[in-house]
């Protein structure tokens, strides 16, 4: 990916981690965040 | 309880020092977490990760108002610059591993250098399968 991309996906990726009551993203919301970026095709999905 | 103890370890490296030590946070609570990928154990037990942060010498790091943090990643310095609000800071990437040694400036909370790429060495479906790698 770029490094304009990485900048602008890591806005949300790792939100809320410092939060007690921390809830991780489900694999439907990271793989937004990916396709929100432009990072869509297979190297791109996720497990 | 888990949730405590991970928001204690992030807590920790937040604020720029290392993990509380593995003895001190009981090893079978810390596998639990490491088997939920809520962090990272080293083959030694301790901390090696809480994403976005290294409990461990990387070659990347973030610099800001006199702090620093170490980073697992290129990603992953720009992820502690989101996670902390830094307005300013200074990211640099050591280099290695075919890299250049390479420092990226952030002001008023935008960063300034953004040519370049990111390498990711697996497709995103392996990152979880040897994340230390990834």
């Amino acid at each position: 990916m770029t490094v304009d991309q990485c900048w602008r996906l890591s806005t949300t990726w790792y939100s809320g981690r410092l939060e007690l009551d921390y809830q991780p993203q489900t694999r439907t919301e990271r793989q937004a965040q990916l396709t929100a970026v432009g990072l869509v095709g297979p190297v791109w999905e996720l497990p | 309880m888990d949730a405590e103890l991970r928001h204690r370890i992030y807590q920790a490296l937040a604020s720029g020092g290392p993990a509380p030590r593995a003895a001190e946070l009981g090893p079978a609570a810390l596998r639990r977490l490491h088997d939920a990928h809520a962090l990272v154990l080293g083959d030694d037990g301790e901390v090696r990760m809480a994403l976005p942060f290294s409990n461990v010498d990387t070659d990347y790091v973030v610099e800001s108002d006199g702090r620093r943090w170490r980073a697992n990643c290129a990603w992953d310095t720009f992820g502690i610059v989101h996670l902390l609000g830094l307005a300013q800071a200074r990211i640099v990437d050591l280099g290695g591993r075919g890299r250049e040694a390479r420092t990226l400036r952030v002001e008023a909370g935008e960063l300034l250098d953004r040519d370049g790429v990111v390498a990711f060495p697996l497709p995103a479906r392996l990152w979880w399968q040897d994340i230390v790698f990834t």
